[in-house]
């Protein structure tokens, strides 16, 4: 492997995310890299929590109260630093007869 | 899993269904309990809502902060309970915004915006099964008032 290949191949150190996702009073740690996705990150979220069903009702929002909209930017580009505690709830909850 | 309800929080219940929603208007509460004793019902909480005689939503800035809150009392919601202004059933609505989607999650309809007697008398219960839907579910089953 040439040294371009090789540098591109292995992730540079201090790239990773310690984050916090809470979930109906439940707290869970996880590492992912500030280069991934909000789409990866949320699919490791409800695998984190297990028993969601219907996993497209799930967004990620930060503690300040602001969704995370778009899946497919990074991490980096949406904030997201070392520490942050999100949130993995509905994006809306409403009910009634009509 | 079988709750237990504490008689005084379904009281607690009735009150604020019927106060908030004052005959004339839909209104939503949702039962916790610790995740030390899930089966112990143990609070009350009132959501900050919007509502109508037809229905209700919840604000979203409110369903941070009780994210937050409940994690703080390392406590979950394990019901949720609103009312109707007539029949008691799981309207579509219902079935696709509860506040979480879990497997096993209740969701209580009240009859009469809560106007009745303080029991599960025509109420209707629901929960969500392994692939997402809902399905009815006698109280009994699920819910024992202590």
């Amino acid at each position: 492997m040439n040294q371009i290949a090789e540098a591109t191949a292995r992730p540079e150190r201090g790239h990773s995310l310690d984050l916090t996702i809470v979930n109906n009073g439940l707290l869970r740690p996880i590492s992912i890299d500030r280069d991934a996705t909000v789409k990866s990150l949320l699919e490791r979220a409800i695998a984190l929590f297990g028993n969601i069903p219907a996993p497209h009702t799930q967004s990620l929002w930060t503690e300040k109260g602001v969704e995370l909209t778009n899946e497919q930017e990074t991490l980096k580009a949406a904030h997201i630093k070392d520490g942050d505690t999100l949130l993995l709830r509905p994006g809306a909850v409403k009910g009634g007869q009509s | 899993m079988r709750y237990q309800v504490p008689v005084a929080l379904l009281q607690e219940t009735f009150d604020v269904l019927r106060g908030c929603g004052g005959g004339q208007r839909e209104c939503q509460v949702l039962w916790t309990s610790w995740w030390a004793d899930p089966h112990l019902i143990c609070s009350v909480i009132h959501p900050r809502h919007r509502a109508h005689g037809g229905g209700f939503e919840i604000e979203s800035e409110w369903i941070n902060s009780v994210w937050l809150d409940l994690a703080r009392r390392d406590q979950g919601i394990r019901v949720q309970i609103h009312t109707h202004p007539y029949e008691a059933f799981h309207s579509a609505v219902d079935d696709a915004y509860p506040i979480l989607h879990h497997v096993g999650f209740l969701s209580l309809v009240i009859p009469d915006f809560a106007r009745g007697a303080v029991s599960f008398d025509r109420a209707y219960l629901a929960e969500i099964v392994a692939d997402g839907r809902w399905r009815e579910i006698a109280p009994k089953d699920r819910l024992e008032i202590i």
